[in-house]
This record gives C-alpha cells, sequence and structure tokens, in this order.
C-alpha cells in the first residue's frame, strides 16, 4: 500500500510540472488599492461589555446621547487598503493568486458618549486597527476575447492584525487595550481585468473574508489585572478593490 | 448689453471644439448616458441583530423604488440615483435577550423604518459584445429616514428621523434589450448607522437606539440611454 502511494507521488510529481510546462502558462502582477467597509467589525472587548461602560455589542452601542453632553458618534471604522497580487493563468481558464495586502483604519472609530457611573458621564472613545494579510486562492478564469477576463476565486488568507482601543473619561475611568494576533480567514475573490493592450489591464475585485482570531489578552504593559482586557480581532467583511494588472506574456 | 465681438468669436469657437471633441469621444458612442426605474428589496431593514446581539426577532422587510442614473466610458462607469423605501412588515422584537446589566427596562417592541438613499458609485465595467455589461464599483450613500420605535420602556409608539453616510459597493449587470434600452440587475451592499435617536430603557435615561442602514439591497429595472 505504501509503496503505492509512493510511487503515485513519485509519478505526480514528475508528469505534473511536466504538464505545467507544457501548458500554456502566463503570470501577472497586480497593484491595488481598495476600501473595507467595517474593519474589525464590532471591534467588541471585555472592558466595553462590563461595567460600568456596558455596551453589548461594541462601537454599535456605545453610542448614547442625552440633553446637556456633547457627545458625538462613534462610527464604526472603515479602512484602507493597498496590495499587490501575484497570478498565475493555466490554458487560460485556471488560475491561482497569491498576494499581499496592508491595510488600516482611516475614518471612523472616534467620538464621545455618555454613560453611567453613579452620575452621567462623557467617555472619550478611540479605535482604530491596522494589519496585513497574504491570500492564497485557486478558480477560475472566464476569457472574453482579448478584451477581458472575468474570475471567481477561493481559498485562505494568513491574516495579522493589531487592534486598539481607548476609553476615558473624568470619572476618572482610563481604559487602553492592544491586540495583536492572526488568523487564516476564508478567502471568496471575485475579480474584472478589462486589458487596455495584450499586457495591460485595468483591474477591479470585490472580496469577502470571513474569520476572526481567538480570544485575545491585553498586550498593553502597563495595564494592571483590573484594567487587562479580552478581545477577538475579526478579518470578516468586504474588500473592493481598483487597480492595474501587467501580464507577464501577451493574452 | 453688448458684448465684445472678438470675446463672443473665443466662446463660439471654444463650443464648437467642446461640441466636436464630445461627438468625436466615445462618450457620443451608444449606451453612455442612461437613466434608470427599479424596483428592489432589502431583508432586515433595520439590521436589528446590530442593536440586539442575541434578539429573537422577525425582521422588517422593505421594497423601494429607485431612479438610477449611470455615466458610462467604454471601461468605467459613474452610477448615482435616489431609492426610497417602503416597509413591507413591521419589524417585531419578540424577545431582546439583553445581557446589560444596569438597564432595568431594556427593550423594544416593534420599529418601521423607511428611508431615501443616496448613492454615488464609481468602477470598472466590462461590456460583453453587444450584449450587455458587467459592472462592479465602491462607493458611498447618504440615508435620510424616518420610522417608528415602539418600545418596552414608554410603552407607546414614538416617531424618529436619522441620516447617516454609509460605505459599500454595488455588482450589476445589464441586458440590452435594445439600442435604448436595457434590463438591468444590482446587487448593493452598504454598511452605515445614524446616531442615537431613542431611548429603549427605562433607566438609564439615554438616547441608545440607532438606525442601522447596513445591509444587502438587490435590484431589478429598465433603464433607458439618452446618449
Amino acid at each position: 500500500m505504501k509503496r503505492c502511494i509512493r510511487t503515485t507521488l513519485v509519478i505526480l510529481a514528475i508528469f505534473i510540472p511536466a504538464a505545467l510546462t507544457a501548458a500554456p502558462v502566463n503570470g501577472a502582477l497586480t497593484l491595488h488599492g481598495g476600501m473595507m467597509p467595517s474593519l474589525g467589525g464590532n471591534l467588541n472587548s471585555y472592558s466595553q461589555t462590563s461595567a460600568p461602560i456596558n455596551s453589548t455589542n461594541g462601537i454599535d452601542t456605545i453610542n448614547n446621547s442625552a440633553s446637556g453632553f456633547d457627545t458625538s458618534p462613534v462610527d464604526r471604522l472603515l479602512g484602507a487598503s493597498v496590495g499587490i497580487t501575484f497570478k498565475v493563468t493555466f490554458y487560460d481558464y485556471f488560475h491561482m493568486r497569491i498576494g499581499g495586502n496592508y491595510f488600516k483604519s482611516v475614518y471612523g472609530g472616534t467620538g464621545k458618549t455618555v454613560y453611567d457611573d453613579g452620575g452621567d458621564r462623557i467617555l472619550k472613545c478611540e479605535y482604530a486597527m491596522w494589519g496585513y494579510d497574504i491570500p492564497v486562492t485557486v478558480g477560475l478564469t472566464i476569457p472574453f476575447w482579448k478584451d477581458m477576463k472575468i474570475s471567481f476565486s477561493t481559498g485562505l488568507a494568513y491574516a495579522y492584525g493589531v487592534y486598539t482601543n481607548k476609553f476615558e473619561s473624568d470619572a476618572p475611568l482610563e481604559y487602553e487595550g492592544e491586540f495583536k494576533g492572526w488568523a487564516l480567514p476564508l478567502v471568496i475573490h471575485l475579480e474584472g481585468e478589462y486589458f487596455l493592450t495584450r499586457q495591460l489591464a485595468l483591474f477591479t475585485s470585490l472580496s469577502y473574508y470571513n474569520g476572526s482570531t481567538n480570544v485575545l489578552a491585553d498586550r498593553k504593559q502597563d495595564d494592571d489585572a483590573a484594567n487587562k482586557d479580552y478581545a477577538s480581532i475579526d478579518f470578516t467583511g468586504y474588500r473592493y478593490n481598483l487597480g492595474i494588472s501587467y501580464y507577464f506574456k501577451p493574452i | 448689453m453688448t458684448g465684445n465681438p472678438s470675446m463672443k468669436l473665443s466662446v463660439r469657437t471654444a463650443f464648437i471644439l467642446l461640441a466636436m471633441l464630445l461627438f468625436a469621444s466615445p462618450l457620443m458612442a451608444e449606451r453612455n448616458i442612461g437613466v434608470g426605474l427599479h424596483l428592489g428589496g432589502q431583508h432586515n431593514t433595520g439590521n436589528i441583530d446590530s442593536f440586539y446581539q442575541y434578539a429573537q426577532a422577525d425582521p422588517q422587510n422593505s421594497m423601494f423604488v429607485g431612479i438610477s442614473f449611470k455615466f458610462s466610458a467604454p471601461f468605467a462607469f459613474l452610477r448615482t440615483g435616489v431609492d426610497n423605501s417602503f416597509a413591507i412588515n413591521k419589524g417585531n422584537v419578540l424577545e431582546d435577550q439583553s445581557i446589560s446589566t444596569d438597564h432595568t427596562s431594556e427593550g423594544l417592541d416593534t420599529y418601521q423604518l423607511s428611508y431615501t438613499a443616496i448613492p454615488v458609485f464609481a468602477g470598472l465595467q466590462f461590456p460583453l459584445q453587444d450584449k450587455g455589461v458587467f459592472y462592479l464599483g465602491g462607493g458611498i450613500a447618504y440615508f435620510l429616514g424616518t420610522g417608528e420605535v415602539k418600545s418596552e420602556a414608554s410603552g407607546t409608539a414614538e416617531d424618529i428621523s436619522a441620516t447617516a453616510l454609509a460605505f459599500g459597493f454595488i455588482s450589476g449587470m445589464q441586458l440590452h434589450l435594445t439600442r435604448k434600452i436595457s434590463l438591468y440587475m444590482e446587487w448593493e451592499y452598504l454598511e452605515g448607522r445614524s446616531k442615537p435617536v431613542t431611548q429603549t430603557s427605562a433607566a438609564p435615561t439615554y438616547e441608545n437606539f440607532y438606525v442601522d442602514y447596513t445591509g444587502h439591497r438587490l435590484q431589478l429595472g429598465l433603464m433607458y440611454f439618452v446618449l
């Protein structure tokens, strides 16, 4: 049995690269930038759900307002991303892609709310997130003449994120958290390329990531045990990208 | 009022040149400026799960009618318009399962929202010979909503209004029926929440309930191409 498996693997190891070498293979490099609505999801953490803040769903339910208090809404994070992707196509219809993306929150995450600490108090809130991911997907491509390609692929990404939050009031109250971690979110990816020349194409894509880290402990060194916070980093969400692709061989 | 003759000539020449450029440009090709009328639907309007994560709810469903304006170059597009939503059914929170510790009587009974959305999307489009177009773009939308919520705390229905800015994307396809008319189908996803607009708890007496416009919208319509 073992010998049979070994023989099969040896045959595959010889013939697959040989077949790929003989196959019409093309490579493409894409530079892209985009947006990520709701980066990090609701950014919930233990310190927000517990008293006195008592926000059940993180950033979503942290907003309170009351007359006589100068509050401003804390919006979910909007992320911006830049990235590079290398794609190999086989026989025009099959492809594998590997990329690298850097993302960072650029909008939302700051504001003031009011909370009950025996009396009404203003709470200043700050949320931020950045990270990078390396998606690897395989899928199908439909070329439409020499004008365009539409591709669909699925796979996994290695995603690393750093999420920080800070809550401050004159109670005095101060929670400051920093969470670092990685996950392997599932990736669904749809992309389109419009060829300006036989090697250069405009690129657009829509990706959906689904996955989050385990629950992570607050990494802030100056926190005492009472201020220790816990959260997971959520990479789930949609990403829209625009960019430009260069094919190594004319299509 | 009389103008300088040479000035008038320059303006006229500029207009003629502009008109010639416009005619020569791809903007004058077919199906570059379209006006559409569509009908759409949304499930879980108000995205009640974001406020009550563990709620047992019968969420609101909505339909909407909208006008869209689409400006297309050979490979790019700009899509805007106005959508008006109407509730098909009221949202009903059967059990909010709130885990908050100091909100003594938190709870929302029913809610009903309607809104006007003004989205602007831009992106790339992929013409499929003369059969149709596939397009994908990102953008923003401004929401103006009104509604009615009934909470356990007050026991009475209260009118609310809320605005919000949302971010998202659009993916759509047009099927050309004639040289001037296309059938289109679109999927929009937008993320946006308002500031708190009303209170749902007896104590503390804060406005805490916000209108969440986040959601998927599907729409089907007909587009007439002016140019």
